[in-house]
């Protein structure tokens, strides 16, 4: 029978590997826990306080209201609410690191990094409305580092971020009273509206919702996304490997996983260090191979085309391989089950964030005074590992492809030529469509890259040009589909685009904090076509999502004013009121508005309903 | 061995079943019924008078019922004799069966009260198919119609008979309120608030004197004692059934409260067994001897004499001879057991709407009344027939809470084993 | 020999999961979803409830001398050849006349939303293998779909089917 787990060959033979060893993955414990409690998948249960927990018949048969008189509309708007907070305080306090980061550099504090892009500082230090003249890099910085900081705290007013968006989205959120204030206070106030006794008005808390996700879209994810050009580089178009083909059977092979560029540049830079270098050859192996995974490795992929071994579900497999001799993960989507994984093989798993610690982990804590240091640290602790690899036990996947990746919002205009007007040409005589932006994560409950895949192709085949981020990114990277020689897969008008333009038909755009970039470059579309975000043709899908943080992008893609299609059932249904508001009603408060589509031929046809409404009306 | 059923209702048909299911299909068995035809609900029949059953879908067995038992029916003909010590029965037509055994199942008649006139065309009662059938027939020709007897199958019967589209429907109730037998002042409240929403009056202590005859004689109206006369060319008595024990007793068997029984279903002549609405039972909470009467009981002690009768010795327990369950417009009414007791605990939830009445004996529950919503009345029913120690769960079955109660009888009953598992 | 639903009672966390599980198995659409998107308003036929410090399902046992059959005035309740008592898929239709919802000594036959049908367990929810909706559903092996006798051989006695004999 074939196996429906994943489209990737490379993630069906390490299947097969886990099953021969033995060992359980998350297709397994997803197996174990069916069937899924049905309360939850409605979001029909509350464990807010302690006079619970409660939970809502959905049938009207049992109890339908919870011992404070909660119906299942409050429990559902509220748990939606708690989710949307948590996936911005991920994505936002991912965004603090690193302006601290940058502050630490620019006081001098933190030594092993520089400023890799002083003109993006500089546009920057202007957008904040920073004085630049007569200042050094180092005080622009500083300044630029603590205003950023400012944005997380009380402050007065709104965040600096929103004025990117054209004047009409700005009206839309004063209008609703959605415009995000302190990115840290919308999530507190979050938090303190779904206490118990509070927000108890369904609609009043998705809206606040929409506020707290466009505090992580306009505020925590884009900090992430600009601070860290400032630090590590501005990407731009880079060639690199994909999938666990990408691990070697010579040499001393580390995979980086999480989300947060600030380690993984370090290890990147060391990897290259030649005493660390023969230290590896020492004990026999051909070299030091750093490879990726999820946004972690996206990030260092687009900067330095470090190969990628595989998205989301492909984390422990890639330890089953037997190759890893170390697994040094940072934040944000990385499995407990790593530890208890690693220790049937001799792989080191190594947690390096204070704020995430794991069973079976061995913790180097990053000290960023002294980083370069503590890279160096890890990487010795994987040679030293070296020998305890038990070639008999391994197995590599073939599987690899190429791709380009890198299209930041600068790379993609010099790839225009330096305005967007080709791209306005192209989508005006309908070269292009539209565009579409796909998103997130992978699921065992769908099969792993389906629908990223067959989405993505079924879009550019229609003209659609994709643009991708996070694990979906990853998923297209495998496929093959971020090569400019992907075009012949795509529809006439995109393909003579791309060729014209030596683009692929699908753009990765980075990790999931970058989906800020997809955002800056609407709301640029926008306002060059003097039109608010909505009126352009252009979607948003996750197709394949798990995490609380894909909430809040698709509350803030949506509360930006696209159309998102998601691929995963939300835990919403419990209650008529919200899913209307979140499916129907969001159109005509916010332009934006979701539907939920599992099957991802469907949802092409969504999206290009979508876009093909969208042109009509701007009369293209 | 050949064995004969007389009586083809709940008790009859039960006994069928058990005979073939415990006994198989090397015995013969023969069912005389005076019926026309096959087995009915007899408690469906005011839904047949009402309109919204036909006579088919009353059926208690499909028609194949006995070929596939492979049991002859000797339909449509009554038993006039019994010669126990020929092991013979004689039936009305002349001819003669012979027996092993014999099950007597003869049910029960309604009782008419007498005064004049209970013969005229116009009085009825509502005990089989014919009744109905004769009922239904009457409705179309008259406006109003009286029923005397504020009883369940009074009741069911006035209900239907508004449901069949008669303008007025009067019921004469002997007793202060309606369901005496059931029901307490506040639960026969809230049935009689439904049954006058569905246009139905009542006249409360109140007896018949006689049933007045026109011209033709048909029934023109029903007077009462009190001088009151009130018009109706349809009149239907509800007072009561009375066991049909008179072939047994012919026989030289005993009789008492109905046909007298042993723990075995045994009457006291020789293989001759008896169940259903034509016996004598023992009342398991009062002790006292009372005719049966009730369509569960006739089911239950029908399967106990077939047991009996195919000689497995299956002691039948005394029966909870209070025992009723019915519906009024949106009021369901269970009704167990005891009415009074040394304490009485009773309680309307406005929330379901529902009354509960409890009625405690020795910390026991000897009764209830439940009124509104009655799901869960069988947990009741349980501690009722159990006898177990329920004082403890008084609030719990107060306010309905009868799940919890449930299991915790269960887990008190056996602790040894709830320790032991795992 | 005839299976039945049994209950290892020390493993009900009480989460209900059966309860949805065996409303959804007995509505239309057949799924969660399909049935809270089609507005559908299926009921449980097994129920949670708690005693003292112990939660437990308590579903229909199935009662070998059922006193719901007894009680059926039209002939509606019947025993199927598996074991299963049911009201549904007989010769006759059910009344609602509640007779059987007053002799079950268990309380798990109920009404419907209308009031118009007595639902009880009828095992109309087994998957291909048999095994009904709310043993599928529990999280935790609190139900077990088994023969009684192999289950007791496993040291595993049921409380409830013990003593249903003498009640």
């Amino acid at each position: 029978m074939k196996d429906t787990r994943s489209i990737d060959p490379a993630s069906l033979q390490m299947l097969k590997v886990a099953r021969d060893e033995g060992l359980e993955t998350a297709w397994d414990r997803y197996l174990a826990q069916q069937p899924q409690c049905g309360f939850g998948e409605l979001g029909l249960c509350c464990r807010n306080c302690n006079m619970g927990p409660c939970r809502i018949d959905p049938f009207g048969d049992g109890p339908q209201k919870g011992v404070c008189g909660a119906t299942g509309d409050i429990i559902v708007a509220r748990n939606l609410l708690r989710m949307i907070a948590a996936g911005a305080a991920a994505h936002s306090d991912h965004g603090r690191d690193i302006v601290e980061t940058l502050r630490g550099v620019a006081a001098g504090e933190i030594r092993d990094y520089t400023i890799k892009d002083e003109s993006k500082l500089m546009a920057l230090a202007r957008e904040f409305g920073l004085s630049t003249e007569g200042e050094t890099v180092q005080v622009i910085a500083k300044k630029l580092a603590e205003a950023a900081l400012e944005e997380f705290g009380t402050r007065k007013g709104y965040l600096q971020g929103i004025n990117r968006v054209p004047v009409k989205r700005k009206e839309i959120w004063e209008k609703l009273g959605i415009t995000p204030r302190g990115i840290d206070r919308e999530v507190v106030e979050a938090m303190h509206r779904t206490h118990f006794g509070v927000d108890n008005d369904p609609a009043n808390l998705i809206l606040h919702g929409l506020r707290c996700s466009l505090s992580d879209g306009w505020g925590g994810s884009l900090l992430a996304t600009e601070f860290s050009d400032v630090l590590f580089g501005t990407p731009r178009p880079v060639r690199g490997r994909s999938n666990l083909g990408v691990l070697s059977k010579d040499a001393v092979n580390i995979l980086v996983h999480g989300h947060e560029p600030v380690l993984s540049e370090m290890l990147v830079a060391a990897a290259k260090d030649l005493a660390l270098i023969s230290a590896a050859r020492a004990k026999g192996a051909s070299g030091i191979n750093l490879v990726g995974m999820c946004c972690t490795g996206n990030e260092i992929l687009m900067r330095h085309g470090v190969p990628v071994a595989g998205n989301f579900l492909q984390q422990e497999l890639a330890i089953i391989t037997g190759a890893l001799e170390a697994v040094v993960v940072d934040v944000q989507c990385i499995m407990p089950a790593l530890g208890q994984l690693a220790a049937c093989y001799h792989t080191k798993f190594i947690s390096t964030s204070p704020k995430a610690k794991f069973p079976g982990a061995l913790h180097i804590p990053l000290d960023e005074h002294n980083a370069l240091e503590t890279a160096r640290k890890i990487i010795l602790q994987a040679i030293e590992n070296y020998p305890n690899r038990d070639q008999n036990r391994v197995y590599i996947p073939e599987e690899t492809a190429e791709y380009v990746a890198g299209f930041s919002v600068e790379a993609l205009l010099n790839a225009l030529g330096g305005t967007l007007d080709p791209l306005i040409e192209a989508v005006k005589n309908k070269k292009i469509r539209g565009i579409a932006a796909l998103v997130g994560c992978n699921n065992p409950k769908v099969t792993q890259d389906h629908s990223h895949v067959n989405l993505a192709k079924a879009l550019i085949a229609r003209d659609v040009l994709v643009v991708e981020t996070g694990c979906a990114a990853i998923a297209s990277a495998k496929a093959g589909l971020l090569l400019p020689e992907a075009a012949e897969l795509a529809g006439a008008g995109l393909a003579e685009v791309c060729r014209a333009l030596g683009l692929p038909p699908v753009l990765h755009m980075g990790s999931c904090v970058d989906i800020s970039r997809i955002l800056t470059v609407a709301a640029a579309l926008a306002r060059e076509l003097g039109v608010d975000i909505a009126d352009l043709p252009v979607a948003g899908a996750a197709p394949e999502w798990m995490s609380e943080k894909a909430v809040s992008i698709g509350a803030y893609v949506v509360a930006s004013g696209i159309f998102t299609v998601l691929g995963t059932v939300p835990p919403v249904l419990g209650s008529n009121v919200v899913a209307d508001l979140l499916t129907r009603q969001a159109k005509d408060l916010v332009g934006g508005y979701f539907a939920v589509e599992t099957d991802p031929f469907k949802a092409a046809e969504l999206v290009i309903a979508h876009i093909d409404d969208k042109r009509a009306a701007m009369g293209i | 061995m050949r064995f004969v059923i007389i009586g083809n209702s709940a008790a009859g048909v039960a006994a069928v079943e058990t005979l073939r299911r415990l006994g198989g299909y090397r015995h013969r068995i023969t069912v005389v019924s005076d019926e026309p035809a096959g087995a009915y609900s007899r408690c469906l029949l005011p839904d047949l008078v009402a309109g919204k059953r036909t006579e088919n879908s009353i059926n208690l067995r499909p028609a194949e019922f006995y070929r596939r038992l492979e049991v002859e029916l000797l339909a449509g003909v009554a038993a006039v004799e019994v010669r126990p010590r020929e092991k013979r029965l004689v039936l009305q037509d002349g001819r003669e069966l012979a027996y092993d055994r014999l099950l007597v199942a003869t049910g029960a008649s309604p009782v008419l009260p007498a005064v004049p006139g209970t013969e005229l065309e116009g009085v009825c009662t509502l005990r089989t198919l014919r009744d109905a059938r004769r009922l239904s027939a009457l409705v179309p020709r008259v406006s109003g119609a009286v029923v005397v007897g504020g009883g369940l199958v009074g009741l069911k019967a006035a209900l239907a008979l508004r449901q069949a589209g008669l303008g007025r429907v009067t019921v004469v109730v002997t007793s202060p309120r309606l369901l005496i037998r059931q029901l307490d002042e506040r639960a026969a409240a809230m049935v009689e608030r439904e049954l006058i929403n569905a246009g139905i009056d009542f006249i409360y202590n109140a007896r018949v004197k006689a049933f007045a005859a026109g011209p033709k004689g048909r029934l023109t109206g029903v007077e009462l004692e009190d001088g009151r006369e009130l018009p109706a060319g349809l009149a239907v008595v509800a007072k009561g059934v009375r066991p049909n024990s008179g072939l047994v007793e012919k026989a030289g068997g005993k009789v008492g409260q109905g046909i007298v029984v042993d723990g075995n279903m045994r009457t006291s002549l020789e293989d001759i067994y008896a169940a259903g609405d034509c016996i004598q039972v023992t009342d398991r909470l009062t002790g006292q001897k009372v005719n049966s009467a009730l369509w569960t009981l006739a089911f239950e002690q029908g399967r106990y004499a077939a047991a009996n009768m195919l000689g497995m010795a299956r002691p039948y327990p005394a029966p909870l001879t209070r025992l009723n369950s019915a519906r009024f417009g949106g009021v369901d009414v269970v009704s167990v057991g005891n009415l009074e007791g040394e304490e009485v605990l009773a309680h309307y939830d406005p929330l379901s709407r529902t009354y509960r009445r409890l009625v405690f004996s020795g910390g026991r529950l000897a009764g209830f009344i439940l009124a509104g919503r009655v799901d869960g009345a069988g947990v009741y029913t349980a501690l009722v027939k159990s006898g177990r120690p329920a004082w403890a769960y008084r609030r719990q079955l107060l306010e309905g809470r009868v799940g919890s109660v449930a299991l915790d009888l269960l887990f008190k009953r056996d602790k040894g084993a709830h320790n032991s598992y795992e | 020999m005839p299976k039945e639903v049994l209950i290892r009672y020390d493993r009900c966390l009480g989460c209900r999961s059966c309860q949805l599980a065996c409303a959804v198995a007995h509505s239309g659409a057949g799924s969660l979803l399909g049935a809270v998107l089609n507005g559908e308003r299926p009921r449980a036929r097994i129920f949670i409830h708690q005693a003292g410090g112990h939660k437990a399902p308590l579903n229909c046992r199935h009662c070998q001398d059922a006193p719901c059959i007894d009680a059926c005035i039209a002939g509606a309740m019947h025993r199927q050849e598996d074991g299963t008592v049911t009201n549904v898929g007989g010769d006759q239709q059910c009344t609602a006349c509640w007779m059987c919802v007053m002799v079950c000594p268990y309380g798990v036959i109920r009404s419907d939303a209308d009031g118009t049908l007595a639902l009880k367990c009828d095992r109309e929810c087994r998957d291909e293998k048999g095994v009904p909706a709310c043993v599928r559903a529990c999280p935790t092996g609190a139900l077990v779909y088994d023969e009684v006798d192999e289950y007791s051989d496993k040291r595993r006695l049921d409380v409830l089917n013990r003593a249903l004999s003498n009640l």
